[in-house]
């Protein structure tokens, strides 16, 4: 998981500097591009928030099956960001999604959402556990389906800040913000809603900077 | 310093309960909205009498984690300050301070009889009485026996937040994780017995509506103390985050909003909390005649041994569970220490520090059911003959909180882990165990017909 975070940043990381900028995708990128830089942005600031999942499903796995059980873990998880990926090709057609001013405007609604009833709700499933069946086909299915159940309430919490870092063109000021604030959201106790949204409205200042 | 005493042992002269029924009875008479009423105060545990979460201050109860004592610790602190206040208020002593119940005696296994009482001397309405508990225990019976006090697990178990040891899960949760062995039982159970089937105590919305809570509460506090003063080994976590890095709120005696971390309740002595209580033996000691030192904690990380493939369900019968167990004392010894010399036929007890017996997400939307487990009992034996195949009592207080998905808790219900490193190296010594499968059976303790609780998983970790 970690040789995956690493390849992910270490992808961003080569091409923006290759463009000599802090964004490492150009403006206008072919569909194959667009959800390459779309998933390695993912693995790259989603990941590192869910290492403690990632071990805990491992560590209540077979010695034998644990990196597998990982895997599947990371499977499930990603699967949702693959999907909104589907959705972010359909939403970059639109001449909005690349103006930097759109941006702005996610992480606007990043900062609303923050302050949600529904935002606490996702929080708790963030960190909802399944039992996991330890051998065979189900053990697989079942490594998945907790990525997964940990997948869909990340995408639905954080699809405006990635969004928006996909439209600054993966600028890496954005992602390394947005990755820390994902972070130290997980590393939470309860759901402490000023520095998410805080976090949010500079980084639309940022984007407003840009 | 305020001295806490044992409520079964107040002399007759002795007005302290006197006090603390005058207290609650005042404490009722505020509105809802006063954090120092009496429905204020419990809504900060469970908020079943309120309909609103008013974040940060209510429904904040620590279960399931290594957050249990400390959090709990703090919430009886300033709910005593607030009855002392409410005492002196009307004209009691200066000094008031919550007593404790202590049920290690056999003959105080009963509610202690200011309790029980359905009125005071005057004919007036005794506010200590509710008569939302088990009718054994409002009838004066020993509502609990000595299973649902069984000290032993608790005191001599590690200093540790992984499965099996003294504190629960370090992963914050509500619900959730598993909860440490002094927060099983006698904690649980307690909270269950008295509640039996659906009275205030066993469901956490309710609990600390009846006065008895917080003297239950008071005692689990002070085990906590005995169990730090029983043996050198015994050490608080010294993480971070369990020390300083959640903070708690609760409002003081005046209303005023206070904000504490575990690191601040620690020590009885420190001046923000300021009392002790008034026996701190070791009951162990006084049962056997000496102190047995706690086994180190283990050195690795644990490892998943065996488990069942699907889940268990378990009703108002008793059920038996084969959990097959692929990974043999010596394979799991090996896999940890590939260099390691392992004897053929060596004892399990030489091979594995510690034996876990683990029930991942146990969900239900009963109130309160409760088992008890047996390893290895023979095939269509009843368990409740094998008493040396106990390994103990699982009281499910707060499943059903855990188990909702829309609620605070998140719905991965409850997790529960058993130490058996005893009984299995017991068993493996006299050649009783299978290594390649182990039986767990799970008898219900007065259930509730139609209940239905599942267990995710029954599995064996070595350690």
């Amino acid at each position: 998981m970690i040789a995956a975070i690493t390849a992910a940043w270490g992808y961003m990381l080569a091409h923006a500097v290759s463009a000599r900028r802090f964004a490492c995708c150009p403006a206008y990128p072919t569909a194959g591009e667009e959800l390459i830089g779309w998933l390695a942005m993912a693995v790259a600031m989603m990941l590192p928030s869910k290492l403690a999942a990632v071990r805990d499903v491992a560590a209540r796995s077979y010695r034998a099956r644990r990196v597998r059980a990982a895997c599947g873990y990371m499977v499930g998880y990603l699967a949702w960001w693959l999907a909104a990926g589907v959705i972010v090709l359909a939403v970059r057609s639109l001449p909005a999604s690349h103006e930097i001013r759109t941006a702005t405007w996610l992480c606007a609604i990043a900062a609303v959402l923050a302050i949600l009833p529904l935002r606490a709700r996702l929080f708790r499933l963030c960190h909802r556990t399944i039992a996991l069946c330890p051998v065979g086909w189900r053990a697989d299915r079942d490594a998945i389906r907790q990525g997964s159940l940990h997948g869909w309430p990340c995408v639905a919490t954080c699809w405006p800040l990635m969004l928006a870092c996909t439209i600054t063109g993966h600028n890496l000021v954005m992602m390394a913000a947005g990755t820390a604030l994902a972070y130290l959201e997980s590393q939470m106790f309860r759901l402490e809603r000023r520095p998410l949204v805080a976090g949010a409205i500079l980084l639309g200042a940022w984007t407003l900077a840009l | 310093m305020r001295t806490r005493r044992d409520a079964w042992k107040l002399p007759a002269s002795d007005l302290t309960l006197e006090w603390y029924g005058k207290a609650v009875a005042a404490m009722r008479a505020l509105p809802r909205s006063n954090p120092g009423g009496w429905d204020y105060q419990a809504a900060v545990h469970g908020v079943g009498v309120l309909p609103t979460v008013q974040n940060g201050f209510w429904a904040e109860c620590q279960h399931g984690s290594s957050f249990f004592l400390p959090w709990h610790r703090m919430y009886l602190l300033h709910f005593e300050r607030i009855v002392a206040a409410a005492v002196e208020k009307l004209g009691g002593p200066k000094d008031w301070a919550l007593p404790y119940w202590n049920y290690e005696d056999p003959a105080h296994r009963a509610l202690p009889i200011a309790f029980r009482r359905q009125s005071l001397a005057d004919g007036s309405p005794n506010p200590l009485f509710v008569a939302q508990r088990s009718a054994g225990a409002n009838a004066g019976q020993t509502v609990l026996t000595p299973k649902d006090v069984d000290l032993a697990r608790c005191l001599k178990a590690p200093g540790t937040t992984s499965p099996g040891g003294f504190f629960g899960g370090a992963a914050p949760a509500h619900f959730g994780n598993a909860g440490g062995e002094l927060e099983l039982t006698p904690h649980n159970t307690v909270h269950v017995a008295v509640g039996r089937p659906n009275g205030l105590m066993i469901d956490p919305d309710f609990a600390a509506l009846d006065p008895i809570f917080w003297l239950h509460h008071a005692n689990i506090d002070r085990l906590w103390e005995v169990w730090l003063r029983r043996d050198p080994t015994h050490r608080n976590p010294t993480s971070a985050y369990w020390l300083t890095g959640v903070p708690f709120q609760f409002h003081d005696a005046t209303g005023g909003v206070v904000t504490m971390r575990t690191l601040d309740v620690l020590s009885l002595a420190a001046p923000v909390l300021d009392y002790t209580y008034e026996d701190l033996t070791d009951p162990l000691t006084q049962l056997q005649g000496f102190v047995v030192p706690a086994a180190p904690p283990p050195s690795g990380a644990a490892d998943l041994v065996g488990a069942t493939t699907t889940a268990v369900h378990l009703t108002d019968h008793v059920e038996h569970v084969a959990v097959p167990t692929p990974v043999s004392p010596a394979a799991f010894r090996r896999a940890g220490a590939p260099d390691a010399f392992v004897a053929p036929g060596a004892p399990a007890s030489q091979l594995v520090q510690q034996v876990t017996l683990v029930l991942d997400n146990v969900t239900s939307d009963a109130t309160g059911p409760t088992y008890d487990v047996y390893v290895n009992v023979p095939t269509a034996a009843d368990p409740t003959q094998h008493e040396d195949r106990f390994v103990g009592r699982v009281a499910l207080f707060g499943i059903k909180q855990a188990s909702d998905p829309a609620g605070l808790h998140g719905g991965s219900g409850q997790t529960i882990a058993l130490d058996i490193t005893a009984l299995y190296h017991r068993l493996d010594d006299a050649k009783e165990i299978d290594p390649s499968n182990l039986r767990v059976s799970f008898v219900p303790i007065e259930p509730e017909p139609g209940t239905k609780v599942t267990v995710g998983r029954v599995s064996l970790y070595f350690a």
